[in-house]
This record gives C-alpha cells, sequence and structure tokens, in this order.
C-alpha cells in the first residue's frame, strides 16, 4: 500500500504522525499541569486556608479571652467592646470555615470547637456579669480563674486538635500534590520517549520508503538514460548510416537521371523499330496465309493415302483367309498322303507304287504348307507394314492438323503480333513521355533527398546532443543514487 | 508388279524337284527303307511304323466314358465304328503332357484301338541301317522304356521307336484285367 502512496503523501503522512505526537504530548502536559494544579490549588486554597482559619479563630479566641480579662480587670467598655467583637470574629471565622471543605474529622472538631466556645461564652457572660454587679475584681478573678478557665483551656485543645488536623491534611495535600506532579513529570517524560520512538520509527519507515522509492526511481532513471544513450548512440550511429545512404541516394539517383535519359531515347528507337517489325508481321500474315492453303492440300493427300492404306489392309486381311484356306487344304492332303502311305504299306508290294505316289503328294503337301507359312509371314509383315503406315499416316494428317492449327494461330499470333506492335510503338511513345517526366520527377527527388540529407545531418547533430545529455543524464542519475544509497556506491 | 526372285527361284527349283521324280529311277526299294511317321507326345520325340498303323486322324472327336483301363479316355467314332481312345503319353509313363490330343493314330489289330498324341512332326523313309535296337537302360536316371525296342537316327537326332504291338497287347491284356472280378 505505501508503494502507492506518493513522495508527498508519504511526508505529509510523516509530518502529520509528528503533529500529532507533539499535540498528545502537549496535551498530556495540559492535563498532568492542570492536575497538578487542581492538586496545589486544593492544598493552598483548601487545606492552607483551613489552617489560616484555625490559627485566626485560635487568636480571636486569645483576644476574646485577653479582652475578658481586661474587663475584669477595669470594667471598661474597650475591653468588653473588644470582648464582643472578638467573639463575631471568632464566630465568622467558624463560619468561614463552615463555607470550606472539610472531611469527617474536620467537621467534628469544628462542632467541638463550637460547643466549646458556646459554653466559654456562657461562662464568660456570667463572669462579666458578675463583674458589672456589685462583686469585686478579685471574684471576678476566682470566678473567671474557676470557671471560665477551663473552659478556655477545652477550647484551645480543641482549636488546637483542629488546626492539627488542618496541618495533617496541608501536609498530605502537599504530598499528593507532589506526588501529582511526580506522576505528571513520569507521564510526560513516558509520553515524550514514547513519541520520540514514534517519531524515530516513523522517520526510519519514512526514510526507507522514501529511499526505496527514490532509490527505484532513480534505478529507473539510470536505466532510461542508459537505454537513452544507447539509443542516442543507435540514432547517431543511423543517421550517419542514413546520411551515408542518403549520399549513395543521390549518386544513384544522379545515375538513374541519366538512365531515364537513356531510356528515352531507347525508346524512340524501339518506336521506330516497332513500325519495321509491323510492316514485317503484316508481310509475314500473308506468307502464313498461303502456306496454311498448302498444308490444307497436303492433309488431303494424306487422307487419301491413308484411305488407300486401310483399303491395303483390308485386301491383305482377305489374302490371309484365302491362305488359311490354302493350309487347311495342304494339312488334309498330307493326312490323306499319310493315310494313303498307310494304306498302301498295308497293301504289301502291290502298293509300293502308291505308295511313292502317296509319299510326293504328302511331299508336296509339305512344301505347300512351308509355302503357306512364308506367305503368312510375308502377309503379316506386309499387314504390320501397312499398320505402321496407316498410323505414321494418321500421325501425319495429325501433325497436318496440328501444323494446320497451328498456322492458324500463328495467323493470329501475327495479327495479334501487328497490333501487340502498334501497341508497342504507342507504348514506347508514352514510355519516352513518361520517361522525360520521370526525369523531372528524378530531379525534384534529388533536391528533396538533397534536404533530407540535410535534416539527416541536422538529426545527428540532435542525436549527438541527445548522447551528450543521455551521458550527463546517467551521471546525475548515479549522483542522485549515491545521495540515497551511499553503500550502493560502494 | 515384278516378282521377287528369289521366289521365282524357289517355284522353279519346286518344278524341277517335281519334274525329276518322274525322270530320276526309284532309288530304293520297300526293303531297302523303312516308313516311319514323327510323332510329338508332350516334350518327347517317338517315332512309329507305318506298317503298324491303319490310318491318322487329325482333331479327333473324342467321347469321354466312364472306364478303369489304364490310359483311355473315352471313344471315337472312325467310318462307322466306334475306337477306343488311348492316351499315349499316359501309356508311355509321361506326365508333362498337358496339351489336347490333336492326333488320333488307328493301330491295326484285331480290334481297332486309337491312341491320341499332340503333336505330327512328319514322316520318316530313313534306310533300313538306320534303325538299331534302343539301348535300354543305358542310363541309370532314364524312365524305363518297355513299349520301344528299336531307335533310328535321323538328321535330327535319335528317336526311338514305339513298338505298337506290345503297347497293343498290354492294352489288351489290361483291359482283360481290368473286366475281370
Amino acid at each position: 500500500m505505501g508503494r502507492s502512496w506518493t513522495f508527498g503523501q508519504k511526508m505529509g503522512a510523516g509530518f502529520a504522525a509528528m503533529v500529532l505526537l507533539v499535540l498528545v504530548t502537549a496535551g498530556g502536559a495540559v492535563v498532568a499541569l492542570r492536575s497538578v494544579a487542581e492538586s496545589k490549588d486544593r492544598v493552598i486554597d483548601v487545606d492552607a486556608r483551613n489552617r489560616i482559619l484555625a490559627g485566626e479563630l485560635r487568636i480571636a479566641a486569645e483576644h476574646k479571652a485577653s479582652a475578658l480579662r481586661g474587663y475584669l480587670l477595669l470594667r471598661d467598655d474597650e475591653n468588653l467592646g473588644t470582648f464582643r467583637s472578638a467573639r463575631a470574629a471568632f464566630h465568622e471565622g467558624l463560619r468561614a470555615l463552615r463555607a470550606q471543605p472539610l472531611d469527617r474529622e474536620g467537621a467534628r472538631l469544628l462542632d467541638a470547637i463550637q460547643q466549646a466556645e458556646a459554653a466559654h461564652q456562657v461562662e464568660c457572660e456570667a463572669v462579666v456579669l458578675s463583674r458589672q454587679g456589685p462583686g469585686t475584681a478579685e471574684s471576678a478573678g476566682r470566678q473567671f480563674q474557676d470557671r471560665v478557665l477551663p473552659l478556655m483551656v477545652e477550647l484551645r485543645r480543641h482549636i488546637e486538635s483542629f488546626g492539627k488536623n488542618e496541618e495533617h491534611e496541608l501536609e498530605q495535600g502537599a504530598r499528593a500534590a507532589t506526588d501529582a506532579a511526580n506522576n505528571a513529570t513520569m507521564a510526560l517524560v513516558g509520553l515524550a520517549m514514547l513519541a520520540l520512538l514514534v517519531a524515530a520509527a516513523a522517520a526510519l519507515a519514512l526514510t526507507r520508503a522514501l529511499t526505496n522509492q527514490v532509490g527505484s526511481a532513480v534505478q529507473h532513471i539510470q536505466s532510461s538514460s542508459t537505454e537513452l544513450q544507447t539509443a542516442a548512440s543507435q540514432q547517431a550511429s543511423g543517421t550517419r548510416e542514413q546520411s551515408s545512404a542518403m549520399s549513395e541516394i543521390t549518386t544513384t539517383i544522379s545515375e538513374l537521371l541519366a538512365t531515364s535519359r537513356q531510356i528515352a531515347e531507347s525508346a524512340q528507337r524501339v518506336a521506330r523499330i516497332a513500325d519495321d517489325t509491323a510492316k514485317a508481321a503484316r508481310a509475314g500474315e500473308l506468307t502464313v496465309g498461303k502456306s496454311g492453303e498448302l498444308i490444307g492440300a497436303i492433309k488431303r493427300q494424306v487422307d487419301l493415302i491413308v484411305t488407300h492404306m486401310l483399303d491395303l489392309g483390308r485386301k491383305s486381311q482377305q489374302i490371309g483367309g484365302i491362305l488359311e484356306i490354302v493350309n487347311e487344304l495342304s494339312e488334309q492332303t498330307n493326312i490323306l498322303a499319310i493315310n494313303a502311305t498307310i494304306e498302301a504299306a498295308g497293301a504289301g508290294e502291290a502298293g509300293r507304287r502308291f505308295a511313292v505316289v502317296a509319299d510326293e503328294i504328302r511331299k508336296l503337301a509339305d512344301r505347300v504348307g512351308g509355302s503357306t507359312k512364308e506367305i503368312r509371314g510375308l502377309i503379316e509383315e506386309i499387314r504390320a507394314s501397312v499398320n505402321t503406315t496407316v498410323m505414321t499416316t494418321e500421325g501425319g494428317t495429325k501433325a497436318v492438323d496440328a501444323g494446320t492449327r497451328q498456322f492458324l494461330d500463328v495467323a493470329v499470333v501475327f495479327k495479334q503480333i501487328v497490333s501487340s506492335v502498334g501497341t508497342t510503338t504507342d507504348a514506347s511513345r508514352e514510355i519516352e513521355l513518361s520517361t522525360k517526366q520521370q526525369a523531372s520527377a528524378i530531379e525534384q527527388v534529388n533536391i528533396a533527398i538533397a534536404n533530407v540529407a540535410q535534416a539527416t545531418r541536422e538529426t545527428e547533430a540532435s542525436a549527438g546532443q541527445t548522447l551528450q545529455t543521455a551521458s550527463q543524464l546517467t551521471g546525475l542519475s548515479k549522483d542522485l543514487t549515491r545521495l540515497i544509497r551511499p553503500q550502493a556506491d560502494a | 508388279m515384278s516378282v521377287p526372285g528369289d521366289l521365282v527361284s524357289k517355284a522353279t527349283a519346286l518344278r524341277d524337284a517335281f519334274d525329276a521324280s518322274f525322270a530320276l529311277p526309284r532309288s530304293q526299294s520297300a526293303a531297302e527303307v523303312v516308313q516311319l511317321l514323327a510323332i510329338r507326345v508332350g516334350s518327347h520325340r517317338y517315332a512309329l511304323r507305318l506298317g503298324d498303323l491303319g490310318g491318322m486322324i487329325a482333331r479327333p472327336t473324342i467321347v469321354p466314358v466312364p472306364a478303369s483301363a489304364p490310359g483311355i479316355i473315352g471313344i471315337a467314332g472312325v467310318h462307322g465304328d466306334i475306337v477306343p481312345a488311348y492316351l499315349l503319353s499316359s501309356l508311355l509313363g509321361h506326365t508333362d503332357d498337358t496339351d489336347p490330343p490333336s492326333w488320333m493314330a488307328l493301330c491295326r489289330a484285331p480290334d481297332v484301338v486309337g491312341l491320341c498324341f499332340s503333336g505330327l512332326e512328319g514322316s520318316l523313309r530313313p534306310p533300313r541301317a538306320a534303325l538299331h535296337r534302343a539301348a535300354v537302360g543305358a542310363q541309370a536316371t532314364a524312365p524305363p522304356r518297355p513299349f520301344v525296342t528299336e531307335a533310328v537316327t535321323t538328321d535330327a537326332g535319335v528317336l526311338p521307336v514305339i513298338a505298337v504291338p506290345v503297347l497293343i497287347a498290354t492294352i489288351r491284356q489290361r483291359a482283360g484285367a481290368a473286366r475281370e472280378p
């Protein structure tokens, strides 16, 4: 998820975490200070004031007792007034203490003080009345000594107890305030340590994340700059090659221009030759027509030959059939001669002459058979020759037919040649015109190529600058890598 | 259209030979020559004495009949008679004659018998001196030929002469043995 954060987001998150920690620490400090202040305020506002009011009660009681002694001695109104005002001050102090927050022991002691003072006041009033009467100072003094003083001692003891109780409360409050201050201090120290640790961890994590992110980006920049450097080198090399190729193209186009002019001249010659060829083709067309007529006559003669040869073949077959009859007759004659010889042999001496004749007949039949075999061989040769002649003649007929068709094709071709030669003439003129236009276009192309060559040289210079910039970018990326990852340099 | 010279000379030679046959004296008597008929049985050549034969029939029509006699292949009608036809190759013990019989020789005997074979090569009139006894058992590997007792020497080689009477006698003997229960 951290990888998807941007650099600014991470920095903002880090600073936000630090501000949050500061706010938490400050809030904790405020809470601690407020707690300590409240503890101290309670010590000062409650316990110390109770202690002071207790002192004031003691002073008021002592003033009241002292004023009573003075009145008893002098029986004047001033002391009596002081006595009254001291008591009023005493009650004022009691009311002030009642208004203060007290614990149970303090409230009990304060009730005891109030009761003791009331008892003391009753006895004091009695002594005052006694003194205002006819009694003496001594009797008043003894009454004071016997009745008022013990109550005074009791009142002092209660006030003393109240004061000690409040002093104890004061000490406890001061100790509690000190403990609260110490706790607040410890809490603040702990919070500060925690904030320090969190800040250190956040700083470390942020540093690592940013280092990784920036390092990765720098590596990408370095890689890209290297690729850019390579591409710029290739571009520079390619541009040089392109510049060289442009020079070659310029040379080639110049040659092409010269060739186009030669083509235009050749096209003119081709047009003239095409005219001559058209004349020759028309003459050839006439010759082909005459040759076709001759070939037609030859074809008719060949057809007649084929007819005669087929007739000869049929006659040969008829001769073969007759020869078979002759052969059969000779065989039968031979058989009859053999049988005649056998009969003559059976006739003994009487048949000897007949046997000779029969033997001559048999020999004659054998000769006839041999002759028929020879004739059969000759007829077979004739039939084979006739077949060969017919096949050859038919082949000749086919060849004549093919020749006739080819002559027709040749005639058509000659017509096509005449037409094509006309087309060739037109095309040659168009080629001449087109070649001239092409030469003009090539000149324009040559100018354009020169412009392209100039642009290529400028591109080559730009590629050199790009290469230099890529090299500087590579150096900068390496420097940046060393800044964020010193160990990488090692 | 002219006739080739060789044919003309050949015709002249034939005419001269024919005319000479009447002019020349009879060279040899019947006692000096022997009349034979050269035949072919399968791939074997034999000779038959004309005196042993009663006639020759070309392309005989043979009707097969059920018979147990060795070598008989059927019967044939000859001049109104019914003649038993025997296969000569079977009688001579040759098993390589697969061609159909084209000739049948009629033998003179008390009963006329037909001997069928595949080829007729022609007539022979060798001098009697050319006839000699056949060398029976001359070759240890040659099959026994009980019906061949003579042989004749010709320009084409030596031809064994079949003793037709012995052959007919053997046929009759076998036929008689076949008829006995």
